[in-house]
């Protein structure tokens, strides 16, 4: 799977089957945090991701 | 999952809805706030404080949906790689949706750019929001109100805040709106029950291409270690945050505050001592005699 870390513009490849919910945990973010993007898509947490996706997570938090 | 009110794929678990009713939850969230605590009259002119982040740019937005006679006012403190890329966008912004934008700057309005300031030392958070609170005052006496993008998570989070240092008489001006003063514009929050992540997803599905920024100041702040300490808690018990403002709302002091006010000799904006904290940060920098 590849993943775009926003925040950090950095970009990951590894081996990974599972939801939302579990990359953002294997990534160590918190779900409050962070959004993630499937293949150019805004997606719920519950989402199914396969090692085909491109994912791009997106940082929430900001100071204004 | 699908949408909670449809057979769409959710776009968001909780609540679960599709784009289209995600959407509508947010704007009528707002527009039930608005009434809720009565913060706006048709006949209102309102400022929205905005800095160019999502929070009041959807503000900006969904208030001038509303048809409410707005315009816009940012402060540029001088924050080198942070602030220009925000006021170009909000410039864009502004034009694109026929709002008028008025921008007033530290460098000008207070003679340093916050950059400067802090190299010598001081505490970037406690000055800037002095010199932003003292000129978005001074600069919307013509409005009747000033709407900031204040959202659930933060304010949850000034609640704690308050608590924490045992601030009373800030703990008891928390709210949707502050109350009327004289010298002062009264500022009211539309998005005060609208938690940070539902207004980052608002602002991607209506394309408004906000520039993603975190003000290099913000990092070691106090909040920033509440925040962090309240999204843990968040995630192990759902609805912390909102409970904690309903709660507030509930339980809060109906007590005025009785803080006698004057004018500051120095700049005419109101203060509870001899001059107004902006006049008083502004001597101790030697900005003025």
């Amino acid at each position: 799977m590849k993943v775009f870390i926003e925040k950090q513009n950095k970009k990951v490849k590894f081996v990974f089957e599972g939801t939302g919910t579990a990359l953002i945990k294997k990534l160590k973010y918190n779900s409050e945090e962070v959004l993630v993007i499937k293949n150019g898509e805004l997606v719920s947490l519950d989402e199914k991701l396969t090692n085909k996706d491109t994912i791009k997570i997106i940082s929430i938090i900001s100071g204004g | 999952m699908n949408c909670k009110l449809c057979t769409q794929k959710a776009i968001i678990d909780s609540p679960s809805y599709c784009k289209k009713h995600f959407l509508k939850y947010v704007e009528q969230t707002a527009k039930q706030t608005i009434k809720k605590y009565d913060l706006l009259k048709r006949s209102d002119k309102v400022c929205v404080a905005v800095s160019g982040g999502k929070d009041s740019i959807t503000l900006l937005y969904i208030l001038k949906q509303l048809k409410y006679d707005v315009e816009a006012l940012a402060i540029d403190e001088g924050i080198k790689n942070y602030r220009d890329e925000t006021l170009a966008f909000l410039k864009r912004f502004c034009k694109k949706h026929k709002i008028k934008l008025i921008i007033k700057s530290f460098e000008k309005e207070v003679g340093k750019r916050l950059d400067k300031i802090v190299k010598t030392g001081n505490p970037a958070c406690t000055i800037c929001g002095t010199f932003r609170r003292s000129l978005l005052n001074k600069y919307t006496k013509n409005y009747d109100k000033i709407a900031t993008g204040h959202n659930l998570d933060d304010e949850a989070q000034a609640v704690l805040m308050n608590l924490l240092k045992a601030q009373k008489s800030l703990y008891d001006r928390q709210g949707p709106k502050t109350g009327k003063r004289k010298g002062f514009t009264q500022k009211i929050k539309p998005l005060y029950f609208l938690k940070e992540k539902e207004i980052m997803i608002y602002s991607i599905l209506m394309n408004f291409d906000v520039p993603f920024t975190e003000c290099p100041y913000a990092k070691d702040s106090f909040r920033a270690y509440v925040r962090d300490e309240l999204n843990l808690l968040e995630t192990q018990k759902p609805g912390t945050k909102k409970n904690i403002l309903l709660k507030y709302l509930k339980n809060k002091s109906a007590e005025k505050n009785k803080l006698e006010l004057s004018f500051c000799p120095l700049c005419g904006e109101p203060c509870a001592e001899e001059i107004c904290n902006s006049c008083r940060i502004r001597k101790t920098l030697g900005l003025i005699a």
